[in-house]
């Protein structure tokens, strides 16, 4: 017991300096209650404390710094009128009647009672819930169309591919000689209709296709009964000539090449050079 | 109300929000303050808000504060120190201490009654810096460490790497040494109550 009164009797100075932790203060301030020397040596060195603050190197204060804080002070005074008082009673009493306190007082932070800044909610209104669903609404058919272009895009894709490659297992369905349409002309040529995976072809071949001038073509037709379908054009070299279709299965009875005066027309307008009847399309 | 109005005249004042009696009272004591401020946090921007932070206490505080004679310094100074060292824990993210550093800096009634006359306080000043520097090198360095930084005796062991009965040594023989160094003005002090 004594010694521990001793470990506490050597806590004097640290006590008044601050420099112990809250239990250990708590412990000190008990003990200084009852024991006469540490008493004394806490008013003697509390002396010592207040006085070492005057030991401090003179520094000359910055310019404008006397205008600014007693500026904001008074400004912070007006602001705060309101705020509640600290319950903290900054009372100094003479020295004869100092004791050592048990609680330390701690002055209250400058932050007490400020008001605390208020963030207003957003308004709900009916536009911005039309709004809202507007905008849901648009999305949701943005999703939907991207999903189709993605699709057409697969498509035209396997499409290019199929054109581009090689054709494999092509096979003839039917080959014919085409025949000229009159006397007059000379010309002669085969159509042959072939059939792969990627379905059914029309492959068309001529020589001694009478001169083209200007803007004429050669136009190539598959015709069911009266209804021609235009098969596309081709333009002759030499009077050689040749086209290369293709076209969904269907029954036609006719192959024809004509001449026309341009590439832009949907129906026959020029006369037959060659024409052959053909069994399956 | 004039210069030679006592800090007790002064603060009444204050209570009474007298904004020219809380300038007297700046006046009064900028530059010993700031000086003490400063020498805590090394930079002149913390001291002027430690400094503004003080006096704000002063302004709202004042109708409850009620002391004796000189001890308004000694108060200022105490609240000061406070200031200063939470402002060091805060840049160097030092944990706040669970320690009677604050409170028993706040502590009003243990205070000496510091004299009101400036002269005599700068006279006071030098005597004790020099006391300061009569301290062993080690005596400083703990002191400094523990009074200006705010360290606990136990986190002065851990950082200089010291025993913690060498720091309580060192502690005790500095205390003693500016003790009877400072005898002659705490006499003085007394005389003027």
């Amino acid at each position: 017991m004594s010694e521990h009164k001793d470990d506490l009797c050597e806590l004097a100075e640290l006590y008044v300096l601050g420099a112990l932790t809250a239990e250990e203060t708590a412990q000190f301030a008990a003990h200084a209650e009852a024991c006469s020397e540490c008493k004394e040596l806490v008013s003697e060195y509390r002396q010592v404390l207040d006085h070492l603050p005057l030991a401090s190197e003179p520094a000359e204060p910055p310019s404008g710094m006397k205008d600014r804080i007693l500026s904001r002070v008074l400004e912070s005074g007006h602001v705060s009128a309101s705020a509640p008082q600290p319950k903290t009673s900054l009372n100094i009493q003479p020295a004869a009647e100092r004791t050592i306190e048990r609680e330390p007082v701690k002055a209250p932070p400058i932050e007490q009672g400020l008001p605390r800044a208020r963030i207003p909610e957003p308004r709900k209104t009916r536009f911005w819930g039309y709004l809202s669903l507007g905008l849901a609404v648009a999305v949701l058919l943005l999703i939907v169309y991207t999903g189709q272009l993605r699709g057409d895009v697969d498509q035209l894709q396997r499409q290019i591919a199929s054109g581009t490659g090689p054709l494999q297992g092509l096979k003839v369905n039917e080959t014919v000689a085409l025949s000229p349409a009159g006397e007059a002309v000379s010309a002669k040529g085969v159509a042959t209709i072939v059939a792969d995976t990627s379905g059914t072809h029309l492959v068309i071949q001529a020589e001694d296709l009478p001169e083209l001038t200007g803007t004429e073509v050669y136009q190539v037709w598959l015709i069911k009964g009266d209804t021609p379908q235009n098969a596309g054009t081709f333009i002759s070299q030499d009077g050689n000539g040749a086209l290369y279709y293709s076209f969904d299965p269907k029954a036609y009875d006719t192959v024809a090449i004509t001449l026309e005066p341009d590439d832009g027309g949907d129906a026959p307008r020029g006369q037959i050079i060659l024409a052959a009847p053909i069994k399956q399309g | 109300m004039n210069d030679t109005a006592d800090d007790k005249q002064l603060i009444l004042l204050i209570a009474q929000k007298d904004s020219n009696a809380l300038e007297l009272l700046y006046d009064r004591y900028e530059r010993v303050i700031y000086s003490f401020a400063y020498q805590i946090v090394k930079d002149s921007m913390a001291a002027e808000e430690v400094m503004q932070e003080l006096f704000l206490r002063v302004w709202k505080n004042a109708e409850q504060i009620d002391f004796g004679r000189g001890k308004l310094l000694t108060w200022m100074f105490a609240v000061t120190r406070n200031l200063a060292i939470d402002h060091l824990r805060k840049r160097s993210s030092r944990l706040p201490q669970q320690s009677a550093d604050s409170g028993n800096l706040d502590m009003i009634q243990d205070h000496t009654a510091l004299t009101e006359d400036l002269v005599e306080l700068q006279m006071a000043g030098e005597q004790i810096r020099d006391a300061l520097l009569g301290l062993s090198r080690d005596q400083q360095q703990v002191m400094d460490m523990i009074y200006y930084q705010g360290y606990t005796q136990q986190e002065v062991a851990n950082l200089a790497a010291i025993p913690l009965g060498t720091v309580k040594g060192r502690v005790r023989l500095a205390m003693k040494q500016l003790h009877k160094s400072l005898r002659h003005w705490g006499r003085r002090d007394h005389a003027h109550e």
